[in-house]
Order: C-alpha cells, then structure tokens, then sequence
C-alpha cells in the first residue's frame, strides 16, 4: 500500500538508490496512485541548478595554505622536509601523495585514461579498415563482453556519430577493460572503453589525453572513456548519449 | 575534475555556514591531515579521508569554539555566487537554489553538498558523517521537500 511508501524512499527512488525490485514496487505505486505521484513532484529538486550553483562556489575558495610542517616527534624525519619543498603552490591531494610515496595506494582514475589514450593514439584510419560487421555480430559481441567486464554494454551498438567496428577486451593492473572501437566522422577512429574503478560515481567532464578529445565519467564504479579525434564538444555529445543509455 | 582543495572548502563552507568559518576549518583540516599523514591507509580513499576529518574537526573541535566567539548562534552568511554571465533562466534558478541550500539546517546542507554535489553515494556518505544511512535519507527528504517549496513559487510566479 502506497501509505507505507515514505518520502524517504521517493527520494531514494529520484536518487536511483533503490534496488530493482524496490524501484519497481515504486513505479507501480506511482502508477496507480495519484496522491503519491504528488509527493514526488513535491520532492522535485532542481539538481543541475544545484550543481552549478556549487561549482561556481568554487572559485569562492581561497588558495591552499601555507602549512607549518609538524615537529615529529620521533627526531629527525626527512619526509616532513620533503613535504614542506613540495607544498608551495600544491593542491591539497598531491601535498598529502607526497607523504607516504609517489605511488598511492588509491587507485588513480588518470592513469587507467593515459594508459587507453597512449593506446588510441596509435590508431589510424587503416586499422579499422576491416569491414563493420552486422548488427546482429556486433551485439553478440558486446553482450559476449559485457558479460566478461560485469556491465551491460550491448546499447553501444548505436552510438551517435559512431560506426561500430570492433570490440576486444583488455586488461590493465589485472582489471578487465573493455574498448569498443568505432570509425567516427572525418574518419577518425573513436574509442568507448569501460573498466571498474575505485570512485562510485564521477559526473562527466571533458580533457585532452595524450593529444585526443576524450570525456570521461564514472557510474556504479565503472569508469567510461570516449576517446578520439580533436574535437571536445563531440566525444562530450558522445558521451552524453551513451552515458544515458548504458 | 575539480581541485581537491576547493572541494573541501566548499564542504567546509556547508558546515560552517559561512566564508571565514570556511577558511578556517578548511586550514585546520589541512593542519591536521599533515599531522595524522601516518593514520592514512594507503589503498583507501584518500579523498573520504579528508572529508571525513573534515567533518571531524568541524564537530569536534572548531564548532563550539566559533558558537562561543559568535555570542551563542552560528549565523549563516548570506553569499553572493560569483558573476556567472548573463541573467540566463538557468543562472538566476542556480543562485536561488544556492541561497535555499544554504538557509538549510547545518546537517542537512553538509548532506545535500556530499551527494548531490559531490555525487558520494548515500553509503559513502553516510559513512563521511558518521550517521545511519537511514538518516541520511530522511536529512534528503526534508532538503528536498525545503527547497521545492520556494521554486514552485517560482514556477507559479507567485516570488
């Protein structure tokens, strides 16, 4: 019955928090009941203005501080020494990977990118040269890796402004990496690659890697990568139509 | 993706309330964090961590400390977002929902920024705050309920 269904759980239905069963418990309520499609719309937020607003916030920060570096009090510590040569004019994060090594333990999202980048800079048009193979060869394919990588991958079939060319599976720091290679307009190459990641979720955004156009984003702890050609504005149309659907 | 530090003070400006509350909590956290560099795993998240203790310290330590200097009440600032360009739909609903976020109560302002602008999920966030995911959940429901309220007026013309 719709009463037991809380604000708490539309907002979690609006957040895509629920599990499929929950959420689907969710929509037939909604369906049938018009009082709790109210309480949904009451709950309505506007989140890309929030988002906005909270990025511009941003540049209200001031820069990081200059710190004092804390007196060990073990004697003598070289790494405090290191750290202060190395704070002047750091982010706060590269201060603080300077403590313990270079190599963090956190997995860093940019090196999986450089890594697919360094690779897809390689390509030309001859290597996709071999015929696009039918539609119905293509999602076998994607449903073949997708049900090695651990996500459903087969909507990428289509991907605006993209053929479908081929698809393999990689493999970075023991982690399987899908890239689905497409030719893409002005016949340059365009690459999708997906690979489970450390973050759960990262809202999309735009860069140069290695000289490519690339958008990247992260969903339920896999990391996306549209990668190809010079042109930002496209892999980020790209990226918002497949992000939408896989 | 933004820099980590920014970040943090934007998280430390939605549980402070105001700029200089922000600046300060932002600086011991840096302070701090120098301090306990050995407390860090390598392996885990090294940017939970800072929220984390951000949300510590603030708790912790520097709350009481700027309710007393303030005479008793922690007063929220009223802040002008920077120029963002033209008075565009957008720009004008944007600084309307900063000032609605804001006027929130301190708990659920801090939670509204970690999800819905830092995009930690409820767990991760749960876990930052240190509160039952539950709670998380309900401080959402009644963010979002608040802020509906003013731009429904909006919508209907009525501000």
């Amino acid at each position: 019955m719709t009463e037991t269904i809380r604000d708490e759980t539309l907002t979690a239905y609006l957040d895509g928090a629920l599990s499929e069963a929950e959420r689907r418990e969710v929509e037939t309520a909604l369906e049938q009941d018009g009082a709790l499609r109210a309480r949904l719309q009451a709950l309505d937020l506007p989140t890309d203005a929030l988002r906005t607003a909270f990025e511009s916030a941003l540049e209200l920060a001031p820069e990081p501080p200059n710190v004092s570096v804390p007196e060990s009090t073990s004697g003598a510590n070289p790494r405090w020494a290191i750290a202060a040569l190395v704070i002047v004019g750091a982010t706060l994060g590269l201060l603080l990977g300077s403590l313990w090594s270079p190599l963090s333990g956190s997995k860093d999202a940019a090196d999986w990118k450089l890594a697919v980048a360094n690779y897809q800079v390689l390509y030309v048009p001859q290597t996709l040269a071999a015929p696009a193979p039918d539609r119905l060869a293509a999602e076998r394919r994607l449903a073949e890796l997708s049900e090695a990588l651990g996500r459903d991958l087969t909507q990428a079939v289509d991907a605006q402004g993209l053929e479908f060319r081929r698809a393999q599976m990689l493999g970075l720091e023991g982690q399987p990496l899908v890239q689905i290679a497409y030719m893409g307009p002005n016949n340059s190459p365009v690459a999708i690659c997906v690979t489970p990641v450390d973050t759960t979720t990262r809202a999309p955004s735009a860069e140069t890697i290695a000289g490519l156009a690339a958008a990247h984003w992260v969903q339920d702890g896999f990391g996306f990568l549209v990668i190809g050609g010079a042109d930002l504005d496209f892999v980020s149309d790209v990226a918002d139509d497949i992000r939408a659907r896989l | 993706m933004p820099k980590l530090y920014p970040r943090l003070w934007r998280f430390a400006l939605s549980l402070s309330g105001s700029r200089s509350n922000a600046d300060d909590l932002a600086q011991a956290v840096v302070q701090r964090a120098l301090e306990q560099a050995d407390k860090f795993t390598p392996g885990t998240k090294l940017e939970a961590w800072l929220f984390t203790m951000t949300r510590r310290v603030w708790l912790n330590d520097l709350r009481a400390q700027k309710i007393r200097t303030a005479g008793g009440l922690l007063p929220v600032e009223d802040i002008d977002l920077p120029d963002a360009g033209p008075d565009t739909e957008t720009n004008i609903l944007a600084r309307q929902v900063f000032a609605q976020v804001m006027a929130l109560p301190e708990a659920q302002r801090a939670t509204v920024i970690l999800v819905y602008v830092e995009g930690y999920t409820y767990a991760e966030a749960a876990q930052i705050l240190d509160i039952p995911i539950g709670t998380v959940m309900s401080r959402l429901a009644s963010a979002r309920k608040k802020i509906e309220v003013a731009t429904q007026g909006r919508k209907a013309g009525t501000l």
